[in-house]
C-alpha cells in the first residue's frame, strides 16, 4: 500500500520528477488563486458585497486576528506567509473528501518543504524587524552557553513542525485504508469525516505555530513576547503535536 | 516515507509562488478594500459624531433662544396685562366720570324741570288765587260797599299830601298842583272813576273833596269802570289816587310774582 503521493510518478526526465504530490499541489495552487482572483476582481467598498467577497473578508479577517493576537498589532507582512500556509494546508487536506484526491500534506517531502520555509522565514522575519545583529544576539541569550540549545531548538522546531503534519495526514490515510480492510462499509465515512477534522486542526497549528515561531524571533523582547503570547498557543506544540 | 528533494524543492517553489500569487490576488485587495471601508466607516462616524455636536449645539442654541422667546413672551404677557389692566382701569374711571357726568345733567336736568314745573305751578296757583279772589271779591261786591269804600277814600284823601299818606298804596301820587303841571292852553280834567254808579249826593261829596284837595281850575268828570271791581279812583295829570279791590288784587299779583322770582334766583 502506498502511503505517500511522491511515489506515483506522472512524468519523469532525468532528475526532474513530476509525481502526484505536485501535480495536486499545482492543482490547490490553481484553484485557490482563480478563486481568490474571481473573488478580488470587483471589490467593491460599500455593501452589498458579492457571496465570495464576503467569505474571503471572513477568512482573511479570521487570520488577520489571529496573528495580531500572536504576534502584535504589525502584521501586515507576515500575513501572507501565515495566510498562505495556512490556506494551503487547509485546501489540501480538506480535498480528501474527492475520490482518488492524495492530499500534497500527506507527502513528507511537502510538510518538509513547509517546515523549511518556516525554517528560514523565521531569521528573515527577524533580521527585518531588529537587523542581522539582533537577531544573532538571541542565540547567546541570556549565556553563550544557550547557544546550542538555541541551534538544537530551531532545528528540532523545524523537525516536529514537518513530521507532525506529515504524521498526521499520513496516519489518517493509513488508518482509513486499513480499516477500508478490515470493514468495508460505514466506518470508513466516519473515519474520512474525522480526517477532515484533524486536517483542519493541523492546518491551525501549523500556521499558529509558525506565528509563535517568527513572533519569538521577530520580537527584541523575547521575554515580554513569550509573556504576551496567549497559553494555549504557547504550550500548543507539546499539547496538540504528536 | 522518504523525502523526495526534487519534489521537496519544487513545493518550496510551489509554496513561494503561491505565496506571492496570494499577495498579489487575495490579501492586499481585500486588505485595502476592508481597510477603505474602515476608513469609510471612521469618517463616517466622525462625520456623524460632528454632526451629532453640532446638532447638539444647535440644539442648545435652539433651547436658548426658546427660552428667550419664552422669556420675552412671559414679559411681553404681563407688560400687555398690565397695559390692558392700566386701560381698563382708565376705562372704568372714564366711564365712572361720564356716568356721573350724565348723572349730574339728569339731575340738573331733572332739577330744571322741577324747578320749571314749579314755577308753573306757581304762576298757574297764583293765576288761580288772583282768579279765584277776583272772582270771590266781584261776587261780594256791591253798591253798599263801594259806598263804604269811596267814604273811606274821601276820608284819607285830605291827607295824601302828608306823611304816612301812603296808605293809598299807589306809589308818588301827587295831589299837587296838577293843573298847573298840565299847564298848555287845554283844560286840565280830573276823571273819577267807579265801579258801580254812584247817586247825585255822593258825586257832590266827591267833587267838593276833590277840589278841596286839588289846586286850580279844572273839569271834573266821572267815569264807571268794572275793571275796578269795587272801589273809587282818582286820575289827574298822568298820575292817580285810587282805593279799590282791584288794586289789591294788583298788589298781590305782584307781591306773588316777587316771591317767586325771588325763589327761581335761589
Amino acid at each position: 500500500m502506498e502511503i505517500s503521493p511522491d511515489t506515483k510518478i506522472i512524468w519523469s526526465w532525468g532528475f526532474v520528477n513530476l509525481n502526484l504530490t505536485i501535480i495536486f499541489t499545482w492543482a490547490i495552487m490553481a484553484m485557490i488563486v482563480l478563486t481568490a482572483w474571481m473573488a478580488t476582481r470587483k471589490l467593491v467598498v460599500h455593501p452589498p458585497l458579492s457571496r465570495w467577497q464576503n467569505i474571503f473578508e471572513a477568512i482573511v479577517t479570521i487570520m488577520r486576528n489571529h496573528i495580531r493576537e500572536i504576534i502584535g498589532p504589525d502584521i501586515s507582512r507576515y500575513m501572507p506567509f501565515v495566510g498562505t500556509l495556512y490556506l494551503f494546508i487547509a485546501v489540501s487536506n480538506l480535498l480528501i473528501v474527492i475520490p482518488e484526491y492524495r492530499p500534497p500534506t500527506g507527502s513528507l517531502s511537502t510538510t518538509a518543504a513547509l517546515a523549511l520555509c518556516v525554517f528560514f522565514a523565521v531569521p528573515i522575519y527577524s533580521i527585518a524587524a531588529q537587523g542581522v545583529g539582533g537577531y544573532l544576539k538571541h542565540y547567546i541569550e541570556p549565556s553563550p552557553i544557550m547557544l546550542p540549545m538555541h541551534i538544537m531548538g530551531d532545528l528540532t522546531r523545524t523537525l516536529t513542525l514537518a513530521v507532525r503534519l506529515f504524521g498526521s495526514i499520513m496516519s489518517e490515510s493509513m488508518i482509513a485504508g486499513a480499516l477500508l480492510a478490515i470493514i468495508p462499509f460505514f466506518l470508513p465515512v466516519v473515519m474520512k469525516l474525522f480526517g477532515l477534522l484533524i486536517g483542519q486542526i493541523q492546518a491551525y497549528i501549523f500556521a499558529v505555530l509558525a506565528s509563535i515561531y517568527i513572533a519569538s524571533a521577530a520580537s527584541s523582547d523575547r521575554g515580554r513576547k513569550q509573556e504576551e503570547i496567549p497559553m494555549a498557543y504557547r504550550g500548543g506544540g507539546h499539547v496538540l503535536g504528536k | 516515507m522518504k523525502i523526495d528533494l526534487f519534489t521537496l524543492f519544487a513545493q518550496i517553489v510551489n509554496f513561494l509562488i503561491l505565496m506571492l500569487l496570494l499577495k498579489r490576488f487575495l490579501y492586499r485587495p481585500i486588505v485595502r478594500t476592508m481597510d477603505e471601508r474602515e476608513r469609510h466607516i471612521s469618517a463616517s462616524l466622525e462625520e456623524a459624531e460632528q454632526k451629532e455636536s453640532e446638532a447638539r449645539r444647535e440644539a442648545a442654541v435652539c433651547h436658548a433662544e426658546r427660552q428667550e422667546i419664552e422669556d420675552k413672551r412671559g414679559e411681553m404677557l404681563s407688560m400687555a396685562q398690565e397695559a390692558a389692566e392700566t386701560w381698563r382701569r382708565d376705562l372704568i374711571q372714564q366711564a365712572r366720570e361720564e356716568v356721573e357726568e350724565r348723572q349730574l345733567r339728569w339731575r340738573q336736568a331733572i332739577e330744571r324741570e322741577k324747578e320749571s314745573f314749579l314755577r308753573d305751578l306757581r304762576q298757574r296757583a297764583g293765576a288761580q288765587v288772583y282768579e279765584i279772589a277776583r272772582r270771590a271779591l266781584a261776587d261780594l261786591a256791591t253798591v253798599e260797599l263801594e259806598r263804604h269804600i269811596i267814604n273811606t277814600f274821601l276820608a284819607r284823601l285830605p291827607g295824601l299830601e302828608k306823611p304816612g299818606a301812603d296808605a293809598f298804596r299807589t306809589p308818588g301820587m301827587e295831589t299837587a298842583a296838577i293843573a298847573g303841571r298840565q299847564g298848555g292852553t287845554q283844560r286840565p280834567e280830573a276823571v273819577i272813576c267807579t265801579a258801580f254808579a254812584i247817586d247825585e249826593e255822593t258825586r257832590e261829596r266827591i267833587e267838593k273833596a276833590v277840589r278841596e284837595r286839588l289846586a286850580g281850575d279844572f273839569d271834573l268828570r266821572f267815569e264807571e269802570s268794572p275793571d275796578l271791581i269795587c272801589g273809587i279812583e282818582l286820575r289827574a295829570g298822568g298820575q292817580a289816587a285810587a282805593w279799590s279791590l282791584r288794586d289789591y288784587l294788583e298788589t298781590l299779583d305782584e307781591k306773588m310774582s316777587l316771591a317767586f322770582a325771588v325763589k327761581t334766583e335761589e
